[in-house]
Formats: structure tokens, sequence, C-alpha cells
């Protein structure tokens, strides 16, 4: 398989690379990834900028969002190696976990979504640290073994599905305690985000100034959402669709108009 | 006894100053209480980016209803509707636009414009995104804002009795850059499903450093419309198109089916 390889936390994260080495032992792969950290910019795409791509052995460093990665790759013709394009599309593996209410807001996810817009289906692979980073690196080669024999054991069924575009999060344990991946939906139940007040980062005294933080999640999830799944122990794996067309509203709206 | 004024936010992603957004708050301040919470800048692409990194500055112009913030329209409609005091009420509705081209079909996941309005719904708060396009193609920016201004505000005021009973709703508008007396009444329309291709210019290039540089552009292309009744096909011919979006992106219908290829792995 070619494999375009992606991700939101910068095209140095260990968990990118250590995913690519594995994957380009058999496959061909190059990887398109941001040069800095490009959590929670969504869909973003630099229209009122210019993007820098810098082109390295097997890598592609982008000044951009994960958006603009998979979008210039897909697109314009010369940033991928090869004369075709890639079988698949990987993004992540993302350092944190990816669930519903996050699910628009994520740049893992997006380039994903970006990939099979055109054509190209796509995995974004997320995992989730329940503890302090530091604590949770020692499980980090059982994760991106886990999330490479998803990969690898999916392609058939992905390659044959090319509008395919699934979200996987894992969680991070030694793998003998990775409970068995489940197909699910997002949980949305859309809580509070955390506002503080930053004083420190206001141009002046006449200024209000603001941090904007993580989502106050709620302690109990709905059965069978990602959420529950995931704090189970299980890999969960949700089918997307970026076609946000409220079809089953269409009829509503055509009345109101009447 | 008449009925209240509407309460609305009103936010873009053009930035506060944007013609678009300034004649629009005009317009519903005539039937409406209205409450701005804008960019600083034009951050029109930013889709749902929320500035998780950064601090978030905003200046406030209490006379004019007005709070500028340094940051994307995700962020205005998180500050305004997370932070307890933010605006002196909680809105009956909000409003982003009018922006400065069309956002149709698989655009409208890029356009912080209609993202503003989702994150809005999350919170229980119904909301309209309003985008001017321009017809034909090319002739941009678009023409006859005050125009749109007028539609857009008339069709607020139109619906936010069905929208203040369905708070989950989001809308999707385009609205044809023509004068008034020459648009077409409002259509239901879904969203254009093929993804149109986007101009690119390579600006630079330097091999020696391996460096490319590229400017993505800013609108679809509509000459590849057709005659399907979805959003670029009803706004090309004239009328407004209204699109309701929802934000579940789960492929409820494929569950069972990867469940199946996860079941021949096992």
């Amino acid at each position: 398989m070619r494999i375009l390889l992606s991700n939101d936390d910068g095209y140095a994260s260990p968990l990118l690379q250590a995913l690519a080495a594995k994957l380009s032992a058999n496959h061909e792969t190059c990887v398109v990834a941001p040069l800095s950290n490009q959590s929670g910019t969504s869909s973003s795409l630099s229209i009122s900028e210019p993007t820098v791509v810098k082109m390295v052995d097997g890598m592609r460093i982008v000044s951009g969002t994960p958006t603009d990665c998979v979008h210039l790759a897909l697109t314009v013709p010369g940033i991928l190696p090869w004369d075709s394009k890639p079988d698949l599309t990987v993004s992540g593996i993302n350092l944190g976990r990816n669930l519903g209410n996050d699910a628009l807001c994520s740049g893992t996810i997006a380039a994903a979504a970006e990939s099979v817009a055109y054509g190209v289906p796509a995995v974004a692979l997320s995992l989730h640290c329940s503890e302090a980073r530091a604590q949770m690196a020692k499980y980090f080669d059982d994760a991106v073994a886990v999330a490479h024999e998803l990969v690898i054991g999916l392609q058939d069924r992905l390659l044959a599905a090319p509008g395919t575009l699934l979200s996987v999060n894992l969680p991070c344990r030694p793998r003998d305690e990775i409970k068995e991946p489940v197909a699910c939906r997002l949980g949305l139940d859309y809580p509070m985000r955390r506002i503080a007040e930053e004083p420190a980062g206001a141009p002046s005294s006449a200024h209000e100034c603001y941090r904007v933080g993580e989502l106050k999640h709620r302690s109990e999830h709905e059965a069978g959402t990602d959420y529950a799944l995931l704090a189970a122990g299980h890999v969960t794996i949700t089918p997307l669709r970026f076609d946000m067309t409220h079809d089953k509203m269409l009829p509503a709206v055509a009345s109101w108009l009447e | 006894m008449a009925a209240a004024r509407p309460k609305i936010l009103l936010t873009n992603d053009d930035g506060f100053d944007a013609l678009g957004i300034q004649l629009l708050a005009a317009q519903l301040r005539r039937e409406a209480d209205v409450y701005v919470v804008a960019p600083l800048f034009n951050r029109s692409g930013s889709s749902y980016a929320l500035s998780l990194h950064d601090p978030v500055p905003v200046a406030r112009r209490e006379d004019e209803q007005l709070a500028i913030v340094a940051g994307t329209p995700a962020d205005c409609v998180v500050l305004a509707l997370h932070r307890d005091g933010f605006l002196p009420w909680r809105p009956d509705l909000t409003v982003a636009g009018i922006n400065y081209g069309a956002n149709l079909g698989y655009d409208t996941l890029y356009s912080g414009t209609v993202a503003a309005a989702g994150e809005s719904v999350k919170q229980g708060v119904p909301a309209i995104a309003f985008s001017s396009v321009c017809v034909p193609e090319g002739n941009f920016p678009p023409a006859h804002m005050a125009d749109a201004a007028q539609i857009a505000g008339d069709l607020v005021m139109r619906l936010v009795g069905k929208l203040r009973a369905a708070p989950d709703t989001l809308l999707n508008v385009n609205i044809p850059a023509l004068p008034a007396a020459e648009v077409k009444p409002p259509r239901a329309a879904g969203l254009k499903k093929r993804h149109l291709p986007r101009p690119h210019a390579e600006m630079q290039r330097d091999d020696e450093l391996g460096l490319r540089y590229y400017r993505t552009g800013y609108n679809i292309s509509m000459a590849t419309s057709q005659d399907d009744g979805l959003d670029l096909d009803v706004v090309k011919q004239g009328h407004v198109a209204i699109t309701p979006l929802r934000l579940d992106v789960t492929a409820h219908e494929d569950i069972e089916e990867v469940g199946g290829w996860l079941k021949e792995l096992a």
C-alpha cells in the first residue's frame, strides 16, 4: 500500500514517527505533517496566508494545519513522491483522546476527513492518556503495535470502501490489558468549557483576557458511547461522515418557508 | 401585549469591522436586541478551531454592545455562551455573518461562520449562518451587501419563533449577491455532495532548500453545478438556499458493518 501519514501534534511527534517506521517496513509511506502543534485546529484551512512545504526524504513538513497537509498532498501534484493517489491516509497517533464532543474540533480527525473528501479512505488514531504523560510513555510501543495491527487488519475493507472514515481511540495500557475493538457511536452531551480569566495576557488593563480551556466532562457517560467503551478499556472505532446536511430536518425547514 | 424583542448574539469570521456584519447588526437592531461578539481580524477558514494554546484578549465597547475578540469565531461563541456574565443576557438566537463569499457544499466544514453557529447550537441556542454568494462567480467581493442584510434580517424575524421552539436547529443560509428585487424566495436544499476542486497557486519554489510556497484559493468553482436541487444549484438560480445542518458526524448507518469487519479480525 501507499500510505499518507499526518497528524496534528506536529511532525516530530514520537507516536507519529513510531507508527510511520512500523508501517514503512512493508508499505510505501510519506509523512505530510505540520511543523508545530496544531491541536484543536479543527478543519482550518489556510486561505488567508501562504503555506510553506519543506520537502525532506520521506517527509513533508508544512507550516499550516492538518487539513492543509492532506489538502495539499492530495490536490497539488509533486507533493507526494508517487504518481498516483495514496491508497490510505493514517492520521496520528494523537497524544490524547478524540471522543464525541471533540470530534469536530480535532485536527487529527480533520486530517482524516479531508482525505476522505478527496476519495482516499482514512483512519484517525488517538491515544487516551488517563494519567500524566510521563507515566504513560512506557505504553506507547504497545499502542503503536495495536494501531498498526488494526490498520493492516482493516486494509482490504478500507481500500474497498474509499468513503470510509474511521476514528479510533486506544487506551494507554499494557497490551494484555487492552480490550478488543468495538464499533460505536460518538457520545455527544456538549459539556461547558473551562474559561478562566488570564489578566497577564491582556495588552492593557482596559482589556479583558481569557483562557479557553478543556471541556468539563461529566463523570457518567451513556452506555454504548465511545466515552463509556474507552473507559472500560476497549479500543473504540467510530465510522464518521462529514456530509453535514441534516436530511431529516429538510422537510420541516421547507414547511417553515411556506 | 407586543412580543418581547428577540435577544441575538451576532458574530462572523471576517472580523468585527467587515461590512457584512455591520450592515446586518444595523438591520437586526431595528427589531431585536443585538450583542456583537466578533473576531478582531479576518479568520475565514478557521472551522471549529479554538485558541487552546494562547490567552484570548477581548476589547469591550459597551456603548456599542460590542466585544472584539483576538481569537477565532468559535472562541467568540464559546466565550459568549460558556462564560457567565460575558453577555448581558442569554440569547434566543445566534446569527453569524453575513460572510463575504459562499459557504456551500463541503465548504461549510471549513467555514468559521458556520462553525460559530454550530458552536452555539451545542449550547442549546439555535443559530443561523448567513453568506453572500457572488453571482456570477468571480465577482468578488459580493455586491449588494445592504440588500443581503435586509433579506437576512427579514428571515431572522420570520424564523425566530420556529427556532426558539427547536433549539437544536442549525441553519446555513446562502444569499445570492443580487439586488433584493431580483432575489428569489428561499428554498430548503441539501449540501452539494461532490467535493469541488479548490484553486492553488505555487507562489515560489526553492529546490536547493527544498521549500515550496503555496496559496490555497478562497472560493470553490461554481462552474460544475448541475440541476440537482442542492444548495449550489438553488443559489445559482437566484434563490436563497437554506440548509439544516447536523453536528453529530457519527455515520450511524455504518456502525454495524464496521462491527462486522472487527469480528473478522478476532
